[in-house]
């Protein structure tokens, strides 16, 4: 079945028939991670960088920032079984979504990548594929069967009609 | 000082900075405070000669330093030297990418591993009569002002 | 095959931050090995095999430059895979770099572009 996560939510599954989604990622990152030897994942869809902005937020919804967000999902497919080596990264969204409200600030989505890159990099982790950046909402959902995951109904590996991340990195291929 | 110059050579320093170190700068308007220290205690420089002569400088403060070491290894586990060894990194990377915008008559200039600058480089001295760039840089795990001087 | 592979710059943190990534790179590795300059980079290829070489330019004693022109002229070491990782950023060297067969990876680099060039170099495919 599809289970859609809201923003600054995160969803584990263990269930090979699920699918898990996620809606109008902008400058929000969507994170992905499948164990293909257990086929487990999850999928968090974070907000902000860094929970220190507003810790008592970040205590009561770890999942809203890049930092808490992607240690609660780490650990709770670690509590699964998953193994670190076996796990697959994916990430959407982080956009520059200049046009939206005027509180929102532009560069938000850069350093919600930013700071994944950072955490992924410490904790030994590489990304195996990324639609990054660019100006453009994308939806991103995996497949718990294989591991699949597409942005706006196509292929990560081929979602490349979004600009290129900041740093320049090209679209990783798929494993 | 040449504005496009100075654009150039801060991009430069900020993507080295955000794919290296990962680290992103500081905005007035959105995240307040962002004034950069302005007395360093350790300055690392990179030479260079051919097309262009000239050299380039980085001070970096305390926390900067530290935090770039941390980040680049992706370990707590770091010394001084690992800080050290990550201010010349930068400078390699910041002075390799700086000098084809600097060359004058698009031939080539060798670049020279990087040190730790000389008193006479810090104060500028050693560059009389060169042109010179300056560069303040707000990051969110530090601050650090970047010189260049080229004739 | 497990691959020996060497890692020659003068930054320890460089050769160290490399490590990591050829670590994480899904590639089955025999044996690291490391060099500061190009002449210690000659003393390692001399007494072992290598399968893959990450190598700088602008290193004292020996650059990356001389090296690779003395890889190329032996005949037991013509076809290593070479890629060049560098802050060197000016046209001219570079295209000398590439015609010389080597691949070329501009500092500075995200851990997954310069895995990337190591899968490519040494045939691992994604898939």
């Amino acid at each position: 079945m599809s289970h859609i996560i809201g923003v600054g939510d995160i969803k584990i599954s263990t269930t090979s028939s699920d699918v898990l989604i996620t809606y109008a990622l902008g400058s929000c990152l969507g994170i992905t991670a499948y164990d293909p030897v257990l086929r487990i994942g999850g999928l968090l869809h974070a907000m902000l960088p860094l929970s220190n902005a507003d810790p008592s937020k970040a205590k009561a919804r770890p999942a809203m920032y890049v930092d808490s967000g992607f240690a609660l999902l780490m650990r709770e497919l670690f509590a699964k079984g998953a193994k670190k080596d076996n796990l697959v990264i994916s990430v959407a969204g982080g956009a520059s979504m200049k046009n939206l409200t005027s509180d929102d600030y532009f560069k938000i989505g850069q350093r919600n990548f930013t700071v994944l890159r950072k955490l992924l990099w410490k904790n030994g982790l590489m990304i195996h594929a990324q639609d990054v950046g660019g100006g453009i909402s994308r939806t991103m959902a995996m497949h718990l069967s294989n591991g699949l995951v597409t942005i706006n109904k196509k292929p990560i590996e081929q979602a490349r009609d979004g600009a290129q991340a900041s740093a320049g990195i090209p679209l990783a291929a798929n494993r | 000082m040449d504005s496009s110059i100075n654009e150039n050579i801060k991009q430069i320093a900020l993507k080295a900075f955000e794919s290296m170190c990962f680290m992103f700068e500081m905005d007035p308007d959105f995240d307040g405070d962002v004034a950069v220290d302005t007395e360093f205690t350790d300055t690392a420089i990179i030479r260079f000669d051919g097309d262009v002569n000239g050299g380039m400088l980085i001070s970096g403060s305390p926390e900067l330093r530290h935090a770039a070491a941390v980040n680049m290894l992706g370990s707590d586990e770091i010394t001084d030297q690992h800080m050290q060894d990550a201010c010349f990194e930068l400078a390699n990377i910041i002075g390799g990418n700086i000098v084809p915008l600097l060359n004058q008559h698009d031939g080539i200039s060798f670049i020279q591993s990087p040190r730790k600058a000389t008193p006479v480089e810090v104060t500028g001295a050693a560059f009389k009569g060169f042109n010179e760039e300056k560069v303040l840089l707000s990051l969110d795990e530090g601050t650090c002002e970047i010189r260049v001087f080229y004739i | 095959m497990a691959l020996n592979v060497l890692v020659v710059d003068d930054s320890a943190l460089m050769r160290n931050i490399i490590i990591k990534v050829l670590n994480l790179s899904d590639i089955d590795i025999a044996e690291i090995f490391q060099a500061a300059h190009g002449q210690d980079a000659l003393e390692v290829l001399n007494n072992n095999w290598v399968d893959l070489m990450l190598l700088d330019i602008n290193m004292p004693v020996m650059s990356g430059l001389e090296l690779l022109d003395i890889v190329r002229a032996n005949p037991e070491t013509k076809d290593l895979p070479i890629i060049m990782v560098s802050s060197e950023s000016q046209e001219k060297r570079i295209s000398a770099i590439e015609q010389k067969g080597a691949g070329f990876v501009h500092k500075p680099f995200t851990p997954e572009l310069l895995r990337d060039e190591i899968q490519k170099a040494t045939g691992v495919i994604h898939g």
